[in-house]
């Protein structure tokens, strides 16, 4: 009898466990699943995380890193846009804001605290042919929740219904084929 | 007579054209072999500046090839300091993929393969964004680490190197002394972490 017991106390342990982690898989957002109403699914740029680097800027404000897939960052690499050749269909950029906070170990530093937002772009010139052929697309984070939400119009930079709210401030570099960012020698 | 002269300049003519050809010949050949040697010598320029900067060494005795290819490399994270240096710190994959595993918040150090790059530019305002923001001007240097318990025993099994790059000359230097000899004497203050300052960052 008492064996039996142990058992099932056993048994409603390993069931507990299980449920907390299933609880706990279904709690984390799948920031994936996320688009822009008439705009850009999250998803469209996967793996963002692992992109090589183009350059970072910060102001007061944000400490940003400008990173891009394989394909743009051979285009830079073969002289683009400097060369006057535009970016190639497939090009993806993504840049990631975080906000400033001074290094606890390193006080002269100032570093990236929480996350602030991630912004994207992507050519494909069939599909946004109106927008000198780039998507553009904004997802804001919030570290309390850890969780990411489509931009919208009162965002930094703001976020319309749509996948061409980013030319109204890109147009000004339509000659370096709507891309402010220069790939940083290293 | 007259017939012997005729034929002698037909003769002559024939030599002249086959002449002209020849040189016609040559220039094509010459051409060609110019032009294969510029791009020759294009190609070997290029290889050069990769082999002259992957042939420095700090006085350290770390080589900079022990960190090729750390242009591509994945970002850690980035920083600046007091408006004079922009930065950006990159890891090669073993490093990232113990990153992503918890090192070193989970107490684990960073396995031996590790390497990691600190890349400083001198910052200047952007002429084109439409709001303020400082971006990379010119590349400075490039502050590197490789994890070695067996060749850096004391030093917390790390590695440390500078290199210096002066964009005038568009040449790579290494650091002669002092910036190298920090490395473990500043990164001491972080030996929790396994001497690593940076924490990798969401994104």
């Amino acid at each position: 009898m008492a064996m039996k017991g142990e058992r099932m106390l056993t048994s409603a342990i390993v069931l507990a466990g299980l449920a907390v982690l299933c609880g706990g898989a279904t709690l984390a957002q799948d920031k994936y699943t996320l688009k822009v109403t008439n705009g850009l699914a999250f998803s469209e740029f996967r793996g963002y995380e692992g992109w090589q680097v183009v350059s970072i800027s910060q102001n007061g404000n944000h400490i940003a890193a400008i990173l891009a897939n394989p394909t743009m960052i051979r285009a830079y690499q073969a002289g683009v846009p400097g060369n006057g050749k535009p970016f190639p269909d497939g090009s993806k950029l993504a840049k990631i804001h975080w906000n400033p906070k001074k290094m606890q170990t390193f006080p002269a530093a100032t570093v990236p605290g929480t996350q602030a937002n991630a912004d994207f772009m992507v050519k494909d010139s069939k599909r946004f042919v109106d927008s000198g052929g780039w998507g553009w697309a904004a997802f804001e984070y919030d570290p309390k929740t850890d969780t990411f939400r489509p931009g919208n119009q009162a965002d930094k930079p703001p976020q319309g219904n749509d996948a061409k709210c980013g030319l109204a401030c890109h147009t000004t570099v339509k000659t370096r084929d709507y891309v402010f960012t220069d790939y940083a020698q290293r | 007579m007259r017939k012997y002269v005729a034929q002698e300049e037909k003769k002559q003519k024939i030599e002249t054209r086959a002449a002209v050809e020849r040189i016609a010949g040559i220039m094509i050949v010459a051409t060609a072999a110019a032009g294969l040697a510029v791009l020759v010598a294009a190609a070997l320029y290029a290889q050069g500046q990769d082999r002259d900067k992957y042939s420095l060494k700090s006085p350290s005795g770390i080589g900079f090839s022990d960190f090729r290819g750390y242009e591509d490399w994945a970002v850690v994270s980035s920083a600046s300091t007091t408006n004079e240096v922009l930065k950006v710190i990159v890891g090669n994959p073993t490093m990232i993929k113990a990153f992503k595993a918890g090192v070193p918040g989970n107490g684990q150090p960073f396995p031996e393969g590790s390497k990691i790059a600190k890349l400083q530019w001198k910052p200047k305002r952007s002429t084109e964004a439409p709001f303020v923001v400082d971006v990379p001007d010119v590349f400075s240097q490039a502050f590197v680490m490789e994890k070695d318990s067996k060749r850096f025993p004391k030093t917390g099994g790390w590695g440390y190197a500078v290199f210096n790059y002066d964009a005038k000359s568009d040449k790579f230097t290494a650091d002669p002394k002092g910036l190298s000899d920090c490395g473990n004497a500043c990164h001491t203050a972080v030996k929790a972490k396994d001497y690593i300052f940076h924490p990798y960052e969401k994104r």
